[in-house]
């Protein structure tokens, strides 16, 4: 039972990326797991912790070496990274407009430049959930000509508490936030742990800036996909090839538990600086863009669509107009239909008028067809003219969309209908099969000349062309023999 | 009535339970008004039972005074003045906070039991929280209608909602921070709420009230994991401070407060009185004539249903028909159908149909729709299979049919239950099959109201299911040193898993440090979950085109055929039989025929026909020793032996015969082309010596069938499991015994193959004393990879053959019944003798002279005389 048992563990052991290596790296039974805390004595008290380094054990030496100190009872790592600034990659300031317009939050416009850090975690597991606990916490804020990093470690599960207490103090301080994928990922976890170390139960969150989604917005269509990595190779121009797989970094810090061997870590702790160093480079680029510096053509639509959604109106529109004249198809008449919803809706119609009718005659475009329609029966006043867009659109409407327009021209032909003969010219030569005057009553009566019939008789007038809209039948199999049912 | 009881004494009984005066007026009417149509069509001796239980008057009790005014004007609202007597006991006992099982017949108000309470707390407060766990998403969507119409009534704000996989986004973030009752599952609670639990404080911190609805279906290995899954549960409330109460309810099962009590981990108040009126009760078991007199071949019993059934809807009365399959149900209501004179497939659009069939696989608007018609009485007859017997709302029948013994006297007594209107008599009519299980009810009809229910067990502390929550638990909340989990000590299965690294030891505490996801590794149910859809293709796939996207996205792109019906779905162990190419796959009386099944991607594409047959598939099942673990060895002192090891069952769907509806002649046949289905699981297995097999002769086959279900009977019993934990196989010459012991692998291979193997050529008729196997009896893990029930099962060995020895004598029936054999019961009237000599000549140790002869022709792999174990490789 138990061999069953142990089998199955490796078995699970086995899901967790990289889990295989971790008994290649040493022996696990019969070494006591144990963790270090208890080396550091109670820490706080004793304050300079550098000062004792004779003092202290091997594996805290071992963190020494890295860089660690001991400040209020975390473990801290401080340095400085030298960044240039050139034009990919470099790490200018953004403007705290900017900013605000990227976040879509005018309270970034009021922050303290000085006091935003650049978030980024490690953690024992990527699998979320209460049982992955964030090891490292890595801040950098931009300074003159680079970064400022500082990363707390958390040297032993057992001892949290002060760790999240220092987390939630920065977080609640007067800047903001910026993560990449922290709406998901970091900030839940803060939150949890806090929430296990019952220091916060409603804890808001600090005033954040996750780069994700705007990466996706403005970027997604040009990268395979949206992590740091890809977004490091594509936008920053820069690649990491010596570097630790994120997925790797769950295994270190297993190890570096086990025995206490803070040189596990290393690598981790190059990887989360990069890391952090990339955000800083990546606001940068998103701040750019934003600003309207694009790097691709193909950027202006998503720019576009980007500054629609943020409502800066202005420089959508001229974003759209820029769009249509560079971007490559299909993504030109893509823009184009934003481009027209967005004229419409901001009460443009006869320049939205001039974009649909482009749209439908270079592209045969359905839904500028009915906007068309629309703007022919309504704000022009011409039923023969929205008569014969929606006859041609019926031509070619696929049967989801055919009952749209045939209503549509129903519609319109009631209504030209109603003043003029064209009804009983319309039904003369079927008088004989269909009523060639309607009742008085049709007029008014809701459903009295119902659509119903006027589609059957339409369907009489012109069989052969209507296959496209007509609705589909059921045709019998052939082989299939019918039976009588009733035995 | 007394005798009744007397005959039932499981049944529900208060000490002051009044005589109900009116009872043998009621009884008269309702012989009245059942007689023309039993007695129209009896021929000689078809009622083998006829028996009435007297109507039984409503008791009441006061609403509880403590209960919200609100609430009680809401019920006065809805005509409720006052509750049933269990009602009123359980709202009181749930307002003080104990924890309680209501244990009543279906329909008899048990919903109320625990929505006043939780509505209570919440008008109380508003921050309190409630939370419901049903067995099926669809019973939590049926109770959410229920509960909201009930809040709606009191004019009170609640926010509720379920909280399962197809709730969406959007609706989960508002549930978890302000939803008063969530309600759910328990799948969906071990592994989307409990691991992230801190998502839900407000949920944990002030959850007053847990509902278990259908508590019964909580036994066996699944009952196990739900067990192990409210300790986590009551952990997490223990860390946000909140004791909940819990409030359970189950079918009639023999132990429901054991059951709850072992699931939740608490003593419980239990509620068994049902305050509720009862009609009375004609149930009748109806045995079909023998229309083949030399062979005793009796008509069909589905056939016989066609005789009785519209007869009764005729005359206006609502029915529920219970068939055994899922075919079986949509034969039946191809043949009440045209006894009714309806068309027997609906058309498209037409106006729903008298007659509907209910069963698994029916898309949930279709089932929606069924439902609903069966409580506003346009449907006069609905055909199902156990898909109904859970407590899903449809109101109460008149009368309840059962086309063939379900099996078990649980489940018989929950799909009779479905019959009882108030004011009304009803009608429990069971039509017997021609099977010798069947018959044996046929013929002892006693049995039915003698046998008390089966039981529900469960065992949270079973090792590999407990290691799976411990880790699942660790990862939601470090453990402390000597915390305890459900009552057990879990020191060492800690210090294992830290051995293993995937917890790790500091400060006092154990931490979760592994990059896994443990809940995820466990999967509560063995069932597979995912499905095959049935596509027809005979409505217009959507012209592809390469539109955009956006609200005119309906004009291109997508899927091909995106635009096709999905008509149904079917889980994959049943899709090889039911939707294979060329089946015909009945839908609510609509005929598919199937074109393809595509089985990499899960969909069957059909179109629709009108044929005269259906088609049943054979399934063919084998079982293979891949690789024996210990034994086979000889417990000292006998003479059978036992062995554990890993075995792979597999299903194969080989052939479908086509069948004429009604006269059910074979019309045609066809070979099926799908790859079989396994399972990989460990078994273990009783050896039986050659010596006992070679007296037995002829009764053997039917014996060693009998032993295995008192067998598996015990087993249950002794590993707390479920029947369908366990599966069980016998065959007269397994060829185990011969498996050479070393190199497994070289063997499992070669028993794969077919058996090839060089040697001794086994004589085919050679069946008393050959060496080709013996007589062998298999119990097997039904999950994939086993839980540990085998190997307990190989440590047990000797105990459980001595408690199915005790089981046969014990049991007062002269030659073996369902209870004791199970299914072979009527087959053969030695059988009971023959599986009593079976375990006699095993339990004693071989005589010298009888192995001798039987063994002499393989002497290599001869059982160890002198009774020692034999080294296991």
């Amino acid at each position: 039972m138990i061999a069953a048992l142990r089998q199955r563990l490796r078995a699970l052991a086995g899901e967790g990326a990289g889990a295989g290596r971790v008994r290649a790296l040493g022996p696990v039974a019969g070494r006591r797991p144990r963790g270090i805390a208890g080396s550091f004595g109670p820490p706080p008290q004793h304050g300079g912790w550098g000062a004792g380094a004779g003092a202290v054990p091997a594996p805290a030496r071992g963190l020494a070496r890295l860089g660690f100190h001991l400040d209020e009872g975390v473990l801290v790592r401080r340095l400085v990274v030298r960044v240039g600034q050139q034009a990919a990659g470099g790490l200018d300031a953004v403007a705290p407009e900017v900013v605000a317009l990227l976040a879509g939050d005018l309270a970034w416009a009021a922050a303290d430049p000085a006091a935003v850090w650049y978030f980024d975690t490690e953690t024992t597991g990527l699998a979320g959930g209460t049982g992955t606990i964030p090891f490292l916490y890595g801040w950098g804020r931009r300074i003159a000509g680079g970064m400022e990093l500082e990363q707390w470690l958390l040297a032993d599960l057992g001892a949290e508490e002060l760790l999240v207490d220092r987390a939630l103090r920065r977080l609640a301080g007067p800047g903001g936030v910026v993560t990449f994928n922290g709406t998901a990922y970091d900030l839940p976890l803060v939150r949890t742990r806090a929430i296990l170390a019952r220091r916060e139960r409603d804890w808001r969150g600090p005033l954040h800036l996750d780069l994700l989604p705007l990466v996706r917005r403005l970027f997604g269509y040009r990268l395979r996909r949206c992590t740091l990595a890809e977004v490091e190779r594509q936008l920053l121009a820069s690649g990491r090839s010596d570097d630790l797989a994120g997925s790797e970094v769950p295994e270190r810090y297993r190890c570096f538990l086990r025995d206490g061997d803070g040189s596990h870590l290393a690598e981790v702790l190059t990887h989360n600086e990069r890391d952090i160093v990339s955000l800083g480079r990546l606001l940068a680029v998103l701040g750019r863009q934003a600003a309207g510096a694009v790097q691709e053509p193909g950027d202006h639509l998503p720019l576009a669509r980007f500054y629609e959604a943020r409502g800066a109106t202005a420089s959508a529109l001229r974003a759209y107009a820029t769009a249509l004249d560079v971007v490559a198809p299909p993504l030109d008449r893509v823009s184009a239909r934003h481009h027209a919803r967005l004229l419409r809706r901001e009460g443009r119609p006869a320049e939205a008028a001039e974009l649909w009718r482009m749209l439908w005659e270079r592209w045969g475009d359905l839904e500028a067809a009915e906007a068309l329609c629309v703007d022919h029966e309504w704000r022009r006043g011409d039923l023969e003219a929205a008569l014969g867009v929606a006859e041609r659109a019926l031509g070619v409407a696929p049967p989801a969309l055919a009952d749209r327009f045939a209503r549509r021209i129903w519609r319109l032909e009631r209504r030209r209908g109603r003043g003029s003969a064209a009804r009983r010219r319309d039904a003369g030569p079927e008088g004989s099969r269909a009523p060639a005057v309607p009742p008085p009553w049709s007029a008014w009566l809701p459903g009295g000349a119902s659509y119903e019939a006027w589609q059957a008789a339409r369907r009489r007038r012109a069989p052969a062309t209507s296959g496209t809209w007509a609705a589909p039948t059921t045709a019998p199999r052939e082989g299939d023999r019918p039976v009588a049912l009733s035995a | 009535m007394d005798a009744a009881l007397r005959r039932r004494p499981w049944a529900a009984r208060g000490p002051g339970d009044p005589a109900v005066p009116d009872a043998a007026e009621a009884a008269i009417a309702g012989s009245a008004r059942w007689a023309g149509v039993l007695e129209r069509l009896g021929g000689e001796g078809q009622v083998v039972l006829d028996h009435w239980e007297p109507a039984r008057a409503a008791r009441y009790g006061p609403v509880p005074g403590a209960l919200d005014p609100r609430l009680v004007e809401a019920l006065r609202r809805r005509g409720i003045t006052r509750l049933y007597r269990h009602q009123s006991r359980a709202v009181e006992a749930a307002l003080l906070g104990r924890h309680l099982t209501v244990v009543t017949p279906t329909a008899s108000g048990k919903t109320l039991c625990y929505n006043l309470p939780v509505l209570d707390s919440i008008l109380a407060d508003d921050a309190s929280r409630a939370l419901f766990l049903f067995p099926t998403k669809a019973l939590a969507q049926d109770q959410l209608v229920e509960l909201q119409q009930l809040a709606d009534a009191a004019e009170m704000v609640l926010r509720t909602h379920t909280y399962d996989g197809d709730t969406p986004p959007s609706v989960r973030a508002a549930l978890r921070d302000a939803g008063h009752v969530i309600l759910t599952n328990p799948d969906m609670l071990h592994t989307g709420i409990l691991p992230h639990h801190t998502r839900w404080v407000r949920l944990f911190e002030a959850l007053r009230y847990v509902v278990l609805d259908e508590l019964h279906t909580y036994r066996g290995v699944f009952g196990s994991h739900v067990a192990n899954v409210i300790r986590r549960l009551r952990r997490i409330c223990a860390f946000y401070g909140s004791q909940p109460t819990f409030i359970t309810c189950s079918a009639t099962i023999a132990n429901p407060v054991e059951l709850a009590e072992r699931l939740l981990g608490v003593t419980v108040e239990r509620i068994d009185e049902s305050g509720a009126p009862a009609p009375a009760k004609r149930l009748v078991v109806w045995n079909p004539p023998v229309v083949q007199a030399a062979l005793g071949i009796r008509r069909n019993a589905a056939l016989e249903a066609r005789a009785l059934v519209p007869a009764l809807v005729r005359r206006g009365t609502q029915t529920i028909v219970f068939g055994r399959t899922r075919l079986q149900v949509e034969i039946l209501l191809n043949y009440l159908r045209r006894a009714l004179a309806e068309p027997t497939a609906e058309p498209d659009g037409a106006p729903p149909a008298r007659v509907r069939a209910y069963r698994g696989g029916y898309l949930p608007l279709e089932r929606r729709a069924i439902e609903a018609g069966l409580r506003d009485g346009t449907v006069r007859c609905v055909v199902a299979t156990t898909a109904l017997e859970l407590g899903i709302d449809i109101g109460q029948m008149e009368a309840a049919v059962l086309v063939g013994y379900p099996g078990t006297i649980a489940s018989t007594w929950q799909q009779l239950g479905r019959a009882g209107r108030r004011g009304r008599p009803a009608l429990q009519l069971l039509i017997v099959g021609g099977g010798p299980l069947d018959q044996y009810v046929a013929t002892h009809p006693e049995f039915l109201l003698e046998q008390p229910p089966e039981q529900a067990l469960v065992n949270p502390d079973n090792l590999l299911v407990l290691a799976g929550h411990v880790q699942a638990a660790v990862f939601e909340l470090p453990f402390t040193d000597g915390e305890r989990f459900g009552g057990v000590d879990i020191t060492d299965l800690l210090r294992l898993l830290a051995e293993e690294g995937m917890v790790h030891h500091a400060g006092g505490r154990w931490h979760w440090s592994a990059d896994a996801f443990p809940a995820e590794a466990v999967g509560l149910r063995s069932v597979a979950s995912s499905n095959v859809v049935i596509i027809d293709t005979s409505s217009p796939p959507a012209r592809p085109s390469g539109g955009p996207q956006g609200p005119w996205a309906g004009s291109g792109g997508g899927r091909p055929g995106s635009g096709a019906r999905i008509v149904g779905e079917i889980d994959e162990w049943a899709a090889p039989l039911t939707v294979h190419d060329d089946a015909i796959y009945l839908h609510q009386g609509r005929q598919y025929h199937v074109e393809r099944l595509d089985w990499e991607e899960r969909r069957a594409y059909v179109h629709p026909v009108a044929v005269d047959y259906y088609t049943d598939a054979e399934v063919r099942v084998s079982l293979q020793v891949l690789d024996c673990f210990a034994g086979p060895e000889a417990c000292p002192g006998e003479s059978a032996e036992r062995a554990h090891g890993e075995v792979r069952v597999s299903w194969l769907a080989a052939m479908y015969r086509k069948v004429r509806f009604l006269t059910h002649e074979t019309v045609g046949a066809g070979p099926i082309a799908l790859p079989e289905r396994d399972l990989h699981t460990t078994a273990y297995w009783c050896v039986f010596p050659a010596a006992v097999a070679a007296r037995a002769g002829r009764a053997l086959e039917p014996g060693l069938h009998g032993l295995a279900h008192a067998l598996e009977q015990v087993a249950t019993l002794t590993l707390m499991c479920d029947r369908r934990d366990l599966g069980v196989a016998a065959q007269v010459r397994a060829p185990v015994h011969r498996l050479p012991a070393p190199p497994p692998a070289a063997a499992a291979e070669e028993f794969i193959a077919g058996g090839r193997r060089d040697g001794p050529a086994p004589a085919p008729a050679d069946t008393d004393r050959g060496p080709r196997g013996l007589a062998t009896i298999f119990l097997y893990d039904a999950h994939p990879g086993g839980v540990g029930l085998a190997g307990r099962l190989f440590e047990l060995h000797p105990l459980l053959l001595a408690r199915a020895a005790e089981l046969l004598r014990r049991c007062p029936c002269p030659s073996g019944c369902p209870a004791c054999i199970g299914a072979v019961a009527g087959v053969d009237p030695q059988v009971k003798a023959m599986a009593q000599t079976l375990l006699a000549a095993s339990a004693a140790p071989v005589a010298p002279a009888a192995t001798g002869t039987a063994l002499r022709r393989a002497p290599s792999h001869e059982p160890s005389r002198d009774g020692t174990a034999r080294e296991p490789r």
